[in-house]
């Protein structure tokens, strides 16, 4: 379920419906693997990353993105939390969803970022994101 | 997420594929190349979670894609070893350089379930080099 610091800053007709691109952000390949073909069912073009570190390579690269989904807890240089406001501050295009055990909204509110708690529905996250796409399913 | 992933697990009977490698824009690269020509793609930053994917879903793949360098206690070649053990239906192709790995693509696309290539090899290695070397800022 979205918390109080959900940002609709970003109006879905703005963003291109034909390739709809997400970046997964989390080191639990059992969680990111499935969440990532979930999302390719749905039609959506989605990269893995397993820090901030591989996350950053991509968002720095030409690789058009369109949404972030990051877990919090993570190894390496920042944790997801640091990853998200890195990204809104220097992306403030691209949709930032943080998907947290724990409860994230007080710290994040106010900062233009989505936050869900585990374990949370497909239809609330595929409802938080900035584009559709044809379900191929 | 467990229901819509047995969902999608079944959706197709496209052969799927366990792609191995630190590097997340050749990784990325690589996986969305084949999954262009038809197949079914998963993707493991390391041995370690393609041996946890591999526990849990080893029926699932045909073939493993593993890059020789990944880092941790075991490489790829290790990593080839513990499939070729553990689940030998996997069939496995390992891949020394990125030229190598571009050129193992080219060759599962050429046999997968579209018989053909949707891009040319070489524009392949040049879309990694450029993701490399070309920052978006």
């Amino acid at each position: 379920m979205a918390s109080g610091c959900e940002s609709m800053e970003v109006p879905a007709s703005e963003v291109a419906r034909s390739v709809c691109s997400i970046l997964i952000v989390d080191d639990a390949i059992g969680t990111r693997a499935p969440l990532g073909e979930m999302l390719r069912q749905r039609g959506y073009r989605v990269f893995e990353a397993a820090d901030a570190d591989q996350a950053l390579a991509l968002l720095n690269s030409r690789q058009e993105i369109h949404a972030l989904i990051t877990d919090v807890q993570m190894p390496g240089s920042m944790d997801g939390i640091a990853l998200a406001r890195w990204v809104r501050k220097t992306r403030p295009m691209l949709r930032v969803l943080v998907v947290s055990g724990l409860d994230v909204a007080a710290q994040l509110a106010g900062e233009g970022i989505a936050c869900f708690r585990k374990p949370l529905t497909s239809e609330a996250l595929l409802a938080a994101l900035p584009c559709t796409t044809v379900d191929t399913r | 997420m467990t229901a819509d992933h047995a969902a999608a697990a079944k959706a197709t009977d496209a052969p799927k594929l366990l792609v191995v490698d630190h590097d997340m824009l050749e990784r990325s690269a690589i996986a969305g190349y084949l999954r262009e020509c038809g197949y079914q793609v998963v993707e493991a930053v390391s041995a370690d979670e393609a041996i946890t994917l591999l526990r849990q879903r080893a029926a699932e793949f045909d073939i493993a894609f593993v890059a020789v360098d990944v880092p941790g206690d075991m490489d790829g070649f290790a990593l080839a070893h513990w499939i070729r053990e553990h689940a030998p239906g996997v069939r496995v192709l390992l891949a020394a350089t990125v030229e190598k790995a571009v050129k193992l693509a080219s060759n599962l696309c050429e046999n997968g379930p579209h018989l053909r290539k949707p891009y040319e090899p070489q524009s392949l290695l040049d879309w990694i080099k450029r993701l490399r070397s070309s920052p978006s800022g």
